[in-house]
């Protein structure tokens, strides 16, 4: 696709590093001064909570249209209510007749695909830890719709989502059986998103030499995969492609600073090196400064339109550690089936912590002509709804922001019948663009028109 | 026994897999005519018509499955598996001396399958390139640093001369095998251009960084050469070297083991048995006990516990009693006979003050010391307090899970998984229950019993052992009932507690059955096929007559037709 840059191709991130020229120092830069020239890009973000939400009866809201009540568990989002579209207990994720594993829902929440689990499993452990989704989720299909010219075209990211089945326990598909796994550490994102690349455009020191390994690596990748079979040859193509994508981002060198740089500062994070003020692998402490510095790093990332779709979990499926922060010493999982009042008060834990936090962030950070949160989807949902039971009937899903323009926020969607999820994701791929009815393989009534998308 | 295949009904009314009924029925027909000591295929006898003119074809188990198995039988892919966590680390501690563990502190947990890291599916996602390319960047500036003892040149040597001596003999190691010309010229120009800007140190540097990134480094694939039988390839000298080098000692292969590869003499079932023989012997064996037992046991996630009610519990206290755990395994492969009986019965025990406590004992030790232990309560393995830790919640045992334990990781008899529908929660803890009374459930209804009656009486035996493991006479002041019955077993009959219990699996050749089993997908990163599975049993069938010593059981595997070939479907 062409714009008023003239010959630039902005159809893939190749094409259009290519067509600007290698040496370009802005390349990163670019997508902001398009964005200078335009409306800012709209975004996607997905917060996950895990292990369902406790009492389902205190989570969803009252009322209809503009006249609604916050769910009890909701309550710290009171001061956003403006800019939620909440639902009733209206909609149903993957129903298989009763509970369901974790890792099942885990695998069916963002793709709507029936899971896979291998046959020949040892035990049920094993078992689970095989479990896979066959096809990708919703983030992934709509960052490659969204994603092309950001430095990254997704970010897959983690809080305190530390399992004893970390792959099994997977949310984000690249595709069927192709999970991408979420960066625990918010320091190693920090680094990966904003050191490396100064931000003024002067070259890093390293980028000669990450440009000559990169490229060998690649050459011995492509030898390699012309010697192993179809399955093998596919993983490697998976490698070349992370490789590829590195080399891209080292291919900056110098040049002119960024048009948006006002907007695009680093965030600060907490002291990396005093873990008795902070550690992100330690969520039993420290889950509030874990989800609040993952926030502000995944915002700050959007400002600087280094990418533009995140999928934040919080949590994760069979978490074993325990949320001391609310003086629970019992695994985070075991609370989910034996104390479902603790686990109503570590809901709205996270819900006060984490996702009324991103919404403060987005609703307060300037953007064009209001704040980056009219620019933004945002979508906070769960694995389950009554995690004890193990029952996607009754899932979770609160909408919010504008969807640069698409939504109409600030009120309650009822439907008066039941719908399987899979309709809200339908209707996400639409706000992003994409015409469509259906998606994975749960069926669809087709999207929700009470959305206008 | 290790397939689910389809479920019946018994005459006892236990709805069981049908495997399981054939397991009893040992499969008595796999082992091949004129099978000596080795088990397996070695020293059997060639077929006709090995189409591998190559040298080393040595005096049998040579170019083709030589056992009676058809080991193509229900063939499984074998992918090509990147190396893992602990892997990688103990692969640059071997070539460069880098003793951080950098790929534990910053790449994502393996892929396991089986219950262990195996690396065989996944695929390289976003940001791994990025993290491989910064730990192996760390792992290259950190070397520089120690760069005498990394290079070894000789006084007189040019640097030039030096570094492409570096690459020769480093690049083999972390290849695995001799560069081709191609490599040996990619990393050469890597160094010259950097060296001719920044110095021989950094072109030093980028050669090592560049190293660790390459597939040749971090994949592991099998791929062979074809025998006379179709289907069925068997693996070249390089691949063997890795493949024993990760499965005996979790790292690289050293140059006498890379010689054995050039040489040919890894084409054959004895120059394998050579190496094996060597590799259980060094040092780093260790760190292969260490990743098996960890993984099977299941250990590597550290618990949580109420340490208001258990306070002689604490990170610290994990940690020791992992290491408390390896000390065992290595005690007794490495000082014993390293027998079935001595790892589930050996009274000794490697103790420190941390965790002395968990054992009833006093110690001042600042290290693990070797004590004695009381054979009736603390023998063997499997009354570990580690193990029995791992096993428990985090305030209670959990008999249910320990139950699972003895049936799927030491009997390899996995029950399928909870019905999907409505299962009622257990009753909250309480202490005027014990553990038994609070599952009574499992056993009345008889919708639970069908299943539980299968692993809770096991698990329940382990009663005495609370949840950090420590020895209890009674629970809450109450007696403490541990009795029960082991069935569909070699070794059935009633127990009065775990002691008996332990006593029973100890003689069971199921037992060492699936222990061989396990050893095998520890080795090679998936479960066995139908044709393995005859290749194993056979295995298991002639080293258990003489009481299974494990360390045996270790090289007849590397010395089978499962390890030496490959099948492709």
């Amino acid at each position: 696709m062409r714009n008023r840059f003239g010959a630039i191709d902005f159809a893939n991130r190749r094409s259009f590093l290519r067509s600007i020229g290698a040496g370009l120092a802005a390349a990163p830069f670019i997508p902001l001064l398009e964005a200078q020239a335009a409306t800012p890009p709209t975004r996607l973000i997905i917060m996950v909570g895990s292990n369902g939400v406790g009492r389902v009866n205190q989570f969803f809201p009252s009322g209809a249209g503009e006249a609604f009540t916050l769910g009890s568990t909701c309550k710290s989002l009171e001061p956003y209510k403006k800019h939620l579209i909440l639902f009733g207990n209206e909609f149903d994720g993957r129903i298989s007749g009763g509970a369901i594993p974790h890792p099942e829902s885990a695998a069916n929440l963002l793709t709507a695909t029936a899971p896979f689990s291998p046959p020949t499993s040892v035990d049920v452990d094993s078992r689970n830890k095989g479990t896979r989704a066959t096809g990708p989720s919703v983030d992934q299909v709509i960052a490659k719709q969204i994603g092309k010219g950001t430095k990254f075209e997704s970010l897959s990211l983690g809080c305190g989502s530390i399992s004893p089945n970390q792959l099994g326990a997977s949310i984000v598909y690249r595709g069927s059986k192709d999970p991408i796994t979420c960066e625990q550490d918010v320091f190693v994102t920090y680094d990966r998103l904003f050191s490396g690349v100064d931000l003024t455009g002067k070259p890093s020191p390293r980028t000669g030499d990450d440009a000559k390994i990169l490229d060998a690596v690649s050459k011995n990748l492509a030898t390699l995969k012309g010697r192993v079979g179809a399955e093998d040859a596919r993983r490697i193509e998976a490698h070349i492609e992370s490789v590829a994508a590195l080399r891209e981002r080292v291919a900056a060198v110098g040049g002119a600073p960024s048009a948006g740089a006002g907007m695009c500062t680093p965030p600060t994070l907490p002291p990396r090196d005093n873990i008795s003020v902070f550690h992100p692998r330690n969520p039993a402490r420290y889950l509030k400064e874990i989800m609040q510095a993952t926030v502000d790093v995944a915002v700050a990332a959007m400002a600087c339109d280094l990418t533009r779709v995140t999928v934040i979990q919080v949590g994760a499926t069979t978490a074993l550690w325990p949320p001391d922060f609310i003086g629970v010493k019992m695994q985070l999982h075991d609370v989910s089936h034996q104390r479902p009042d603790d686990m109503t008060r570590y809901t709205a834990y996270t819900i006060e912590h984490g996702f009324a936090y991103l919404l403060k962030k987005l609703s307060t950070t300037p953007e064009g002509a209001g704040m980056m949160i009219d620019n933004t989807a945002v979508v906070w949902t769960n694995e389950f709804g009554d995690g004890n039971a193990h029952s996607m009937r009754d899932l979770p899903i609160i909408a919010a922001g504008g969807a640069g323009g698409k939504w109409k926020s600030g009120r309650v969607i009822r439907f008066g019948r039941r719908r399987r999820h899979v309709d809200f994701l339908v209707t996400l791929m639409r706000t992003f663009g994409m015409n469509v009815t259906s998606f994975g393989n749960d069926p669809s009534a087709g999207p929700i028109t009470e959305l206008g998308v | 026994m290790r397939h689910e295949g389809v479920v019946a009904r018994t005459q006892h009314g236990f709805r069981l897999n049908v495997a399981l009924i054939l397991v009893l029925a040992a499969c008595g027909g796999a082992a091949s005519p004129g099978e000596g000591e080795e088990g397996g295929s070695g020293g059997g006898e060639d077929d006709t018509g090995g189409d591998e003119p190559g040298p080393g074809g040595g005096k049998g188990g040579g170019d083709n499955p030589s056992s009676s198995c058809n080991l193509a039988e229900g063939a499984v892919a074998t992918t090509m598996r990147r190396l893992t966590i602990k892997e990688y680390d103990n692969a640059v501690a071997d070539l460069v001396g880098e003793s951080g563990k950098p790929a534990a502190a910053a790449l994502g947990e393996d892929e396991s399958v089986g219950g262990f890291a195996s690396n065989s599916l996944v695929t390289v996602a976003q940001g791994d390139a990025e993290k491989l390319a910064s730990v192996a960047r760390g792992v290259a500036e950190r070397a520089v640093m120690r760069l005498g003892d990394v290079l070894k040149c000789g006084s007189g040597q040019g640097e030039e001369a030096c570094a492409l001596a570096f690459i020769d003999r480093f690049g083999k190691l972390a290849y695995r095998r001799k560069l081709t010309t191609e490599e040996r010229d990619q990393l050469a120009q890597l160094y010259r251009d950097k060296a001719k800007t920044d110095g021989h140190v950094q072109g030093v540097r980028l050669v090592i960084e560049a190293a660790l990134q390459m597939p040749q480094f971090l994949y592991r694939p099998v791929i062979g050469v074809k025998t006379s039988k179709s289907g069925i390839n068997r693996l070249t000298g390089d691949e063997i070297a890795s493949r024993l080098s990760f499965f005996l000692w979790a790292s690289v292969p050293d140059e006498p083991l890379l010689a054995a590869a050039e040489s040919g003499a890894l084409d054959s079932a004895d120059g394998v048995k050579t190496q094996a023989e060597r590799m259980v012997k060094d040092g780093k064996f260790d760190r292969a006990l260490e990743s098996f037992s960890h993984q099977w046991l299941d250990l590597t996630h550290e618990p949580t516990k109420d340490t208001v009610r258990y306070p002689s519990f604490s990170p610290e206290v994990w940690e020791v009693g992992k290491a408390s755990v390896t000390k065992f395994w290595s005690h007794v492969l490495r000082d014993t006979d390293g027998k079935l009986e001595r790892l589930f019965g050996e009274p000794v025990a490697f103790v420190d003050a941390k965790i002395a406590p968990l054992y009833g004992m006093t110690s001042s030790a600042t290290s693990l010391q070797k004590v004695s232990t009381d054979a009736k309560t603390r023998g063997g393995i499997l009354t570990h307090p580690t193990l029995l830790t791992a096993l428990a919640g985090t305030t209670e045992s959990a008999p249910v899970r320990r139950g699972l334990f003895v049936r799927s990781r030491l009997l390899c008899q996995p029950p399928p998984p909870p019905p999907p529908d409505g299962v009622p929660p257990i009753p909250a803890e309480s202490p005027s229950q014990t553990q038994r009374q609070r599952l009574e459930q499992h056993r009345k209804t008889p919708s639970c019993a069908a299943c539980h009656a299968f692993f809770d009486p096991l698990g329940l035996s382990f009663e005495h052992y609370d949840a950090v493991g420590a020895y209890r006479d009674k629970e809450h002041g109450l007696e403490i009932d541990a009795s029960g019955e082991l069935t569909m077993t070699d070794v059935d009959g009633t127990f009065k507690d775990s002691t008996e219990l332990i006593g029973r699996l100890k003689k069971s050749e199921l037992v060492a059955d699936c222990l061989s089993a396990q050893f095998f997908r520890f080795a090679v990163g998936r479960i066995e096929s139908e044709g393995e599975t005859c290749v194993i049993k056979s295995v298991t069938k002639s080293l258990f007559q003489r009481g299974y010593s494990l360390r045996e059981a270790l090289v007849s595997l590397a010395t089978s037709d499962v390890f030496r070939f490959v099948t492709n479907p």
